[in-house]
């Protein structure tokens, strides 16, 4: 999939990091300041930058104004939550301000924003007999066409993306219905319902207690 | 009304009425005398008319050859008389029932004071001086009455008064108009000061005054200047106590957000994954630990910054070489375990301290040491009495300090090596937290440091009076 660098000081952070992209299925090269991110940037080799904002010595908003002449997407991660910062950030020329500390999966989930908005994402989604084509909104189960509302389509292609990860109701909410609030999840249930009936995924999309779903690839197969 | 102007119409007034009534004074005075000398003529001409009258009558009698001369021919000669007299006179005589009401008057003054009488009359556009007489002649009674004008002393007398009036206005005016001017002048280093504090007021506390002028006016710019000093001084402090809190806030933010941060997403990681490989999961999980530990020893380190900020302090008599005793106790074999020898020694001596922050202090710099040693080496605590105080030191033979390193030794969440420091378990506050422990029991630390050859630590705290004994 896509290749990131990662720029933070921080051992155990950049090793955390590493161990979600690539859970995604990304690779990465992890630095620890910013003194060689033009270099390895302009090499052309990576897709995305995570800059750490505290770094020691020359700090990510200066880091990132040596990036800007490359068109290597930024996102800024940082400790501190003032909204000048982010606006500072933001100004610089950065696709998105993640703020420490963060969950695994909403890490990913803002990383394929950008990828997507840049196009890096794979258009075509594949999961068993399934396969999503993001582009033509289109869905094939085997070989038969699949027709399902926007929101549904939505939902699958998220799963698609997430495929073996626990996603939880508040997390599909956040991205598929775009708002910030916990508690309509029954809207959630519905659709998952129907994406089920409509797909056959009533083996393979789980309910994860306590959790929530999780779309998992057959028996036997493994996804890279 | 600003200042200026009503010194201007104060002064305004003032000289008004001081040039008003000097210049009613003198022109009174000099208008009262011309009158009494008006009169003392008028009165002398009347005489004199009167006596030539008389001696006509007489030469006429004498020269008639007669005892007495009839009524009429007294008549005649004075109406004779009273032909001769020119204009700015006139008189004329009556017998008492031709009188008039007010000639009745004022002949009745003549015969009371046996003499004249004088009336000052308006007439019209005129002014008139009447003097009245008692006149016997031949034994007939007549009063005689002479008018004389003064309109033209009247007139003098007006005009200089509205000359006097007039001059004295314009002297007023000038004068006040010259008060104006010169209160400006005085005052504008007063619009200065004014202008000054604006701007002192309005947020330039670096700006001062020129300290020029009177007297008063140094005074008061010296004075607005020390205030603006002080002023600076204040809100430079507080300026840069807002800064360290921030930076404290900032850096508290990172240091706690950062292991938040591997603890949260490889939990996540835990959490969300279908299959968690052993190696996977040994790793996620140990990270989590380091990190969890991490956070652990910062919020120890914050707890005690904390009660040690603000709270009273539970100040005692403490023996140092008790206290040193303790602590080797229970640090020795722990530093044993790890290879390094822990000595003590040095005189007694008893300080007033907070026993259990004294002991945080103490452990922390032990530990500090503990960590630049290597195997084998030594660390000492020695203590000594100098000059009235205490002397403490911790001394290792471990990897020492550059003197960049040596300079923010004591500021919060200052790691010479990140990675190492966090690899200890190390926060960056031990050495702030030493020096704030150090600041509220008064007493001084300071660090001397060679890379390679070791660092000691040294606390010089004032002794507590001997009689209030030890605990």
């Amino acid at each position: 999939m896509a290749n990131i660098l990662i720029i933070e000081d921080d051992a155990h952070v950049s090793r955390t990091i590493r161990a979600t992209v690539a859970m995604a299925g990304h690779r990465c090269t992890c630095l620890p300041d910013g003194t060689d991110a033009a270099k390895k940037v302009g090499s052309g080799e990576y897709d995305l930058v995570l800059l750490d904002v505290m770094l020691p010595g020359e700090d990510g908003f200066a880091v990132m104004e040596k990036l800007r002449e490359y068109s290597t997407p930024v996102i800024f991660l940082t400790a501190r939550q003032d909204v000048q910062d982010k606006v500072a950030g933001l100004r610089l020329g950065a696709e998105d301000y993640i703020v420490k500390p963060f969950e695994a999966l909403e890490l990913l989930a803002r990383i394929e924003v950008v990828l997507r908005r840049y196009r890096k994402m794979e258009g075509v989604l594949h999961c068993g007999d399934l396969c999503v084509d993001v582009e033509k909104h289109t869905v094939m189960n085997g070989r038969s066409a699949v027709s399902l509302t926007p929101k549904e389509f939505d939902m699958l292609v998220f799963f698609m993306r997430h495929v073996d990860l626990a996603v939880t109701r508040e997390q599909l909410l956040q991205n598929v219905w775009e708002y910030d609030y916990a508690g309509e999840t029954r809207t959630v249930d519905l659709h998952v319902g129907q994406l089920r009936k409509k797909l056959g995924l009533s083996e393979s999309l789980v309910t994860i207690p306590k959790l929530g779903y999780r779309l998992e690839t057959p028996k036997g197969e493994k996804q890279g | 009304m600003k200042l200026r102007q009503r010194i201007f119409l104060v002064s305004l007034a003032v000289v008004l009425i001081a040039t008003g009534s000097t210049a009613a004074v003198v022109l009174s005075g000099y208008y009262s005398s011309t009158v009494t000398r008006e009169e003392q003529n008028a009165v002398r001409l009347h005489c004199y008319l009167a006596s030539a009258m008389e001696g006509s009558v007489l030469w006429q009698r004498i020269s008639d050859g007669l005892p007495r001369l009839p009524a009429d021919r007294v008549e005649s000669i004075l109406q004779s008389q009273l032909l001769e007299q020119n204009g700015f006179l006139r008189a004329f005589y009556r017998t008492e029932k031709d009188l008039s009401e007010e000639e009745k008057l004022l002949f009745g003054r003549a015969k009371e004071q046996d003499g004249c009488a004088t009336l000052f009359r308006d007439a019209g556009e005129r002014n008139e001086l009447t003097v009245c007489s008692e006149l016997y002649l031949e034994g007939e009674r007549f009063a005689l009455f002479s008018v004389t004008d003064v309109t033209e002393t009247y007139r003098q007398y007006r005009a200089q008064a509205n000359r006097g009036l007039l001059l004295a206005l314009l002297f007023a005016l000038g004068i006040a108009l010259l008060m104006l001017v010169l209160v400006r002048l005085l005052l504008r280093p007063l619009s200065e000061i004014g202008e000054a504090i604006g701007g002192i007021a309005g947020g330039d506390y670096a700006k001062r005054l020129k300290e020029t002028g009177s007297p008063e006016f140094k005074e008061l710019s010296a004075g607005v200047n020390r205030m603006a000093a002080a002023i600076e001084e204040q809100t430079t402090r507080l300026q840069n106590t807002a800064e360290s809190r921030k930076r404290f806030a900032d850096s508290m933010a990172h240091e706690m957000k950062t292991p938040l941060t591997s603890i949260l997403c490889m939990a996540d990681l835990l959490r969300i994954k279908r299959e968690v490989s052993e190696d996977e999961r040994r790793e996620y999980a140990g990270v989590i630990v380091d990190e969890a530990k991490r956070m652990k020893e910062l919020s120890s380190k914050l707890l005690t910054l904390a009660s040690a900020d603000g709270a009273a302090l539970d100040l005692r008599p403490v023996s140092v070489a008790a206290l040193a005793e303790e602590l080797s106790a229970t640090f020795a074999p722990l530093l044993e375990r790890r290879g390094l020898k822990l000595l003590t020694a040095g005189e007694d001596g008893v300080i007033l301290a907070d026993e259990s922050l004294f002991k945080t202090l103490l452990l922390n710099l032990i530990d500090n040491a503990a960590k630049a040693s290597s195997d084998g080496q030594k660390i000492a605590l020695y203590h000594t009495r100098q000059d009235g105080r205490m002397l403490i030191a911790v001394a290792d033979e471990g990897r020492g300090m550059d003197a960049e390193t040596l300079r923010h030794a004591t500021e919060p969440f200052y790691m010479a090596d990140k990675s190492r420091s966090r690899s200890e378990g190390g926060a960056g506050l031990g050495l702030f937290l030493c020096a704030e422990v150090a600041k509220l029991h008064r007493a001084e630390l300071s660090i001397e440091s060679e890379v390679g050859k070791g660092t000691t630590v040294t606390l010089t705290i004032p002794l507590a009076q001997e009689k209030e004994g030890t605990r």
